[in-house]
C-alpha cells in the first residue's frame, strides 16, 4: 500500500481515539517519556514479550492499526499497576483499554472466550444466567434450596433500550 | 446489593451486615455493572453504570459493593460524570428515557471499607463468640488498591484485610504473591498461562503451610477455587487442596453463625481440612 493511504487508514483509527477519549479522561500517551517504569511493573510483561510502553509510543506516533488488529492489546490483565507508577499519568491500561474498543469496532473479539462474555452481558445483562452450583462435596444446590430468592434479570426492552443509548451518547 | 451467582458469599454478607445494624436492601433491577462492556464500548459500559448509579439515587441509598470489579467500574463512572458536565448531561438526558435521574451521585463502598472503616475493628471484636485459629494467607485483588484515588488502603503494603483477620484470631503472615493479580482476563486468551500463575501462588501458599487463601472478590475467589482442579493437574498435584474463603464466611463464623450460615458447604473449593480446624477451635 501507498505511504498515503497508510496514513489516511491510521488518521481514520487515530479520529476515533480522539472521540473515545472524551470519555476517558486525563489519558495522554503524547507525553509518554519511555522511562520503562509501566514494564517493570507490568504483570503481563512478566511472561509475555508484552510491553505496555512500547504500545503507548506507537499511539503517540500514530501506529494504531497493527495495534488493533493484533492480540497483543488483549494480554493486559487490568492491573492498574502501570497506571499507579506513571509520573506522566498517561494510564497505559486506560489507553489499552481504548485501543480495544477500536478492535472491537473494527476487527473481531480475539478469542471465542471473549465473545461468549460480551454476547452474555448485551444479552441478559448479566455476565452468566442462574445456573445450579456445586458445592466442593459436588452436591447441586439452587438458590431456592438455601433460602435466596432468584436471579432476576434485566427485562430485555430495558436492556436494549440502555444499549441504544450507549450508541448516543 | 443484588443477588449473585456467588450463593456463598450473598449468604454470608446477607448475615453478617445486620449484626452491626447495617440494613441491606436487594434491588431487583440491579443488572452487571457494565466492567466487561468497557473493553469493548466505553459508552456502553458509562451507561450500563450510571443506570446502576440512578436506580441507587432514585432510592436514596448507598452502594456497597461485594465484587472489587464492580467497585472500580461504579467509581470510575461516578469520576466521568463528576469532571464532565457534558457527559452528565448527555447520561441524564437518555436516562430519563427509561424513566430514572441522576439529581445525586450515591456512594459506592466495598466490603471492605464498611468492615473496616465504618464497622471497625474494636466493634468486631466485641462482637466474637468464637476466635478462629487458623493461619489464613490473604488476597486483595487488584482494583480495591489501584487506581490511588480509589484504593481501599496502601495500595503497597495494604493491611486492612489482616488487621480484620486478627481482629477474628485468625493469623497472617505475608508472602511474596501477597498481592498479585488473579490473572481473570488473561483467561479469555490463555488459560493454561493464567493457570499456571495462580499455580505460583497456591504453591506458595503450600510451602508456607497456610490453612486456607481468604478472598474480599467473587471473581479472584473464583480463579482460585473453581480452577483448583485444573491448576492441579498443571502443578501435577493431584493432592493440591487449598480451601479458598471470603473473609466474611469467617466473620460470620467468628459471630457465631454455623458454617451452613455463612454458606460455606458452597464453597467449591475443599474446604474438609479447613471445617474440621475451625470446629475443633
Ligand atoms: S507510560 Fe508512563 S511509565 Fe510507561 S514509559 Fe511512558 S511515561 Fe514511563
Ligand atoms: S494494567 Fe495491563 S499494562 Fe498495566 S501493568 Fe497491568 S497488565 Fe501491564
Amino acid at each position: 500500500m501507498a505511504l498515503a493511504q497508510e496514513i489516511i487508514k491510521e488518521d481514520k483509527y487515530i479520529a476515533e481515539l480522539e472521540k473515545l477519549r472524551e470519555i476517558s479522561l486525563q489519558i495522554d500517551p503524547n507525553v509518554c517519556l519511555q522511562c520503562n517504569k509501566c514494564v517493570g511493573s507490568c504483570t503481563t510483561a512478566q511472561v509475555y514479550t508484552f510491553r505496555p510502553a512500547r504500545i503507548m509510543r506507537y499511539v503517540a506516533l500514530g501506529m494504531i492499526s497493527h495495534l488493533i488488529a493484533g492480540k497483543e492489546i488483549w494480554l493486559c490483565v487490568q492491573c492498574l499497576r502501570c497506571v499507579d507508577l506513571c509520573k506522566m499519568n498517561v494510564k497505559p491500561a486506560e489507553v489499552i483499554i481504548l485501543l480495544r474498543n477500536l478492535a472491537t469496532k473494527f476487527h473481531e473479539l480475539p478469542t471465542a472466550s471473549w465473545k461468549r462474555l460480551i454476547e452474555s452481558v448485551m444479552k441478559i445483562g448479566s455476565m452468566s444466567e442462574e445456573v445450579e452450583q456445586f458445592a466442593w462435596k459436588k452436591t447441586p444446590v439452587k438458590r431456592k434450596d438455601i433460602g435466596l430468592a432468584p436471579l432476576k434479570f434485566l427485562p430485555g426492552e430495558k436492556l436494549k433500550m440502555l444499549l441504544q443509548i450507549g450508541e448516543e451518547i | 446489593m443484588t443477588a449473585t451467582q456467588q450463593y456463598a458469599y450473598e449468604l454470608a454478607v446477607k448475615r453478617v451486615f445486620p449484626v452491626f445494624g447495617i440494613e441491606l436492601v436487594d434491588i431487583d433491577e440491579f443488572s452487571c455493572c457494565g466492567e466487561p462492556l468497557r473493553n469493548v464500548n466505553v459508552k456502553k459500559w458509562l451507561v450500563f453504570a450510571s443506570r446502576i448509579l440512578a436506580e441507587a439515587s432514585t432510592r436514596d441509598l448507598d452502594i456497597v459493593t461485594t465484587c472489587n470489579g464492580c467497585y472500580l467500574s461504579l467509581n470510575e463512572a461516578r469520576r466521568v460524570l463528576q469532571e464532565n458536565s457534558q457527559i452528565m448531561y448527555k447520561i441524564n438526558q437518555a436516562l430519563r428515557k427509561i424513566g430514572l435521574e441522576l439529581s445525586s451521585l450515591p456512594r459506592v463502598k466495598h466490603v471492605i471499607q464498611l468492615l473496616y472503616d465504618d464497622i471497625g475493628i474494636e466493634r468486631i471484636k466485641g462482637k466474637v463468640k468464637r476466635e478462629i485459629k487458623i493461619k489464613a494467607a490473604t488476597h486483595y485483588g487488584c482494583h480495591i488498591l489501584r487506581p490511588r484515588e480509589f484504593a481501599v488502603d496502601n495500595p503497597y503494603n495494604p493491611t486492612k484485610l489482616e488487621e480484620l483477620c486478627n481482629a477474628i484470631g485468625i493469623k497472617t503472615e505475608d508472602y511474596p504473591e501477597r498481592l498479585d493479580c488473579c490473572m481473570l482476563m488473561l483467561d479469555h486468551m490463555d488459560l493454561k498461562k493464567a493457570n499456571l500463575i495462580r499455580a505460583k501462588k497456591l504453591k506458595s501458599i503450600i510451602e508456607r503451610k497456610f490453612d486456607c487463601l481468604v478472598t474480599v472478590c467473587p471473581l479472584c475467589q473464583n480463579e482460585y477455587e473453581t480452577r483448583q482442579r485444573a491448576i492441579a493437574r498443571l502443578m501435577k498435584n493431584p493432592k493440591l487442596r487449598i480451601p479458598v474463603v471470603y473473609y466474611v464466611q469467617l466473620l460470620g463464623i467468628a459471630l457465631g453463625f454455623s458454617p451452613e450460615d455463612v454458606g460455606l458447604h458452597l464453597n467449591t473449593s475443599p474446604i474438609g481440612s479447613l471445617l474440621s480446624k475451625i470446629t475443633e477451635s
